[in-house]
């Protein structure tokens, strides 16, 4: 069976913002791939393309070879989480899964399943007004896998979850994906998709910015440096600037040091008895990669959250 | 049915029943419409006051008058099935799970109507049923007026066409939210639509008075006449119900072309 994504030019125009701008890409099975961007870049716009709530301009988007709407049990095929809070306050989680379910001819066993799957079996009686917004997302991930669909489509699962439900959710899409299936998850917390992600596609004002392995993406990423403290800051500066490598004074007695491994820093300041205190590698991120890809097209300024 | 249009009313059926928005309405068209038609059946009488008067009242109509206040309740249960999706967004979930909108949109519509043909037939009985004797109390009797039972064809229409007059009123309401997309817009709209016509006839000439009677949506009450007179619609019961019938019908296409063409 055919579990990819596959979007070939999609555009969508909403008056004079583009949206999506000639996007594409695609998205394979058995890895989790995070789906990245920064606000306003079009992430949920894409999402709701593929699942044709909104109607491309141009472009297609073909899930599993055909456009999701030709499919006829598409909860079996497809699980996404777009909003879990779009859910009646009014009507009982149960429910809320039982029409979700009769909808696809999916058992009524299922329900109970994917609720105890979600850990909510003890208040499947009650009403979604008046869950958490961490039980609302639970109950949003429940409808997703209630088909026990090959394709999962997750729009900030970890969204309102305690640090436990992190780690679970976490934990459920590594071993969603070691089974095969295709999962698409965006997230604004680049440091939660360093653990779970295989693969990025990073977007920005709508278009392409990077399609990449995050191993790739991460070795592809500026060097590491080194934060060096030492009360010997001007000699120690001298000496490194005359390796070629460059350096920054960050404090009276610190310096970053970028183009040279902390061990030649190492032996450079005892071959010059300069007194180090403090040697300490600073690895490239996924957060610095992703601020890295994204700089050019940020619509916003960094360090606000990305939502969308 | 196939499968498709099974799997959506089954859906929409458990939507429909799972909130508490549709117990509160169904008991408010039932307590509106009978409490109403009740109250104007106790308190109204004969012109002469007096058992045996001779007059023109129609009174199967007279014990179905709760209706004009119940149909407001009614406008909600069929606006509010719509417009909830609307307003909390499930309406993507709805679409995710059933993405033939047009089928969607007539399984919606048939829970609304299999609902509100039910809940409309329970006021429309109720109604007769508890009125009747009071109209005989306040000097409803023969020979002028005879006692009506269910059993005479002129009542049981009125009282089954009553039902359907309901039913379709909710069909429209569901058509409109499905257009407009807001509760408070569609209800306000529905129930503007209804009731405009019949407070603006009172100040309109005789001759627009009586197309107007015609046109509106609320022709289809004609179903209740049982004794026709001088004010009487001259499209008689069928005619009448037809018309709103056609209210409906325009506004169900209506929203059929909208509903796959917009964003959600």
């Amino acid at each position: 069976m055919d579990t990819t994504i596959a979007i070939r030019g999609l555009t969508k125009r909403y008056g004079a913002t583009l949206a999506v701008d000639d996007l594409t890409f695609s998205i394979a099975g058995g890895r989790v791939t995070g789906f990245v961007g920064p606000n306003g870049a079009g992430k949920s716009t894409t999402m709701r393309l593929i699942l044709g709530l909104a109607a491309a301009d141009t472009g297609v988007a073909l899930v599993g070879g055909e456009p999701y709407v030709d499919k006829r049990f598409p909860l079996r095929e497809v699980g996404a989480l777009l909003d879990a809070t779009a859910i009646h306050p009014g009507r009982r989680a149960r429910d809320h899964l039982l029409w979700l379910g009769q909808s696809n001819d999916i058992p009524r066993s299922r329900v109970d399943e994917v609720l105890e799957l979600v850990g909510l079996s003890a208040v499947g009686a009650r009403r979604a007004g008046g869950f958490s917004l961490g039980m609302t997302q639970r109950l949003g991930l429940a409808a997703a896998l209630l088909g026990d669909p090959p394709i999962l489509m997750l729009d900030e699962p970890v969204n309102g979850l305690d640090p436990e439900g992190i780690v679970w959710i976490r934990g459920l899409l590594r071993s969603l994906a070691a089974e095969g299936r295709t999962v698409l998850v965006t997230s604004h917390l680049m440091s939660e998709l360093q653990g779970t992600a295989d693969h990025l596609v990073v977007i920005g004002r709508g278009r392409l910015v990077a399609d990449a392995s995050v191993d790739c993406l991460l070795a592809s990423a500026s060097n590491a440096t080194v934060d060096v403290r030492t009360p010997d800051v001007t000699a120690l500066m001298s000496l490194v600037a005359n390796t070629g490598a460059s350096v920054v004074s960050t404090d009276r007695d610190a310096v970053t040091v970028s183009g040279l491994t902390t061990e030649r820093i190492a032996e450079l300041a005892s071959g010059h008895r300069i007194r180090l205190y403090e040697l300490t590698l600073r690895r490239p991120t996924l957060e610095d990669v992703y601020l890295e890809l994204t700089r050019d097209v940020l619509d916003h300024e960094a360090g606000r959250q990305d939502r969308t | 049915m196939s499968g498709l249009a099974r799997r959506g009313l089954r859906a929409e059926w458990i939507k429909l029943r799972s909130v508490r928005s549709t117990t509160w309405t169904v008991l408010a068209i039932v307590a509106v419409t009978v409490g109403v038609s009740a109250l104007l059946a106790a308190v109204g009488s004969t012109d002469a006051n007096k058992a045996g008067a001779t007059g023109d009242d129609d009174v199967v109509v007279n014990s179905l008058r709760g209706i004009w206040l119940g149909q407001v309740p009614m406008v909600a249960l069929g606006a509010i099935a719509m417009t909830s999706e609307f307003a909390t967004g499930t309406i993507r979930t709805t679409f995710t799970a059933l993405p033939h909108r047009l089928n969607t949109l007539a399984a919606k519509a048939t829970a609304v109507a299999v609902l509100a043909l039910a809940v409309g037939s329970v006021a429309s009985l109720l109604s007769f049923l508890i009125t009747q004797p009071l109209l005989h109390g306040g000097g409803y009797v023969g020979p002028a007026y005879p006692i009506v039972s269910l059993t005479d064809t002129s009542a049981i229409r009125a009282v089954a066409g009553t039902a359907v007059y309901l039913t379709l009123l909710a069909l429209f309401a569901t058509g409109v939210a499905a257009i407009v997309r807001h509760t408070t817009t569609a209800t306000t709209l529905v129930v503007a639509v209804f009731l405009a016509p019949t407070v603006a006839m009172e100040f309109f000439p005789g001759q627009l008075r009586e197309l107007l009677q015609q046109v509106a949506p609320t022709a289809g009450l004609s179903i209740q006449i049982t004794s026709p007179r001088y004010d009487t619609p001259p499209l008689g019961p069928w005619g009448g119900l037809t018309v709103t019938a056609a209210w409906t019908l325009a506004t169900l296409l209506g929203a059929a072309w909208t509903i796959g063409r917009r964003d959600v």
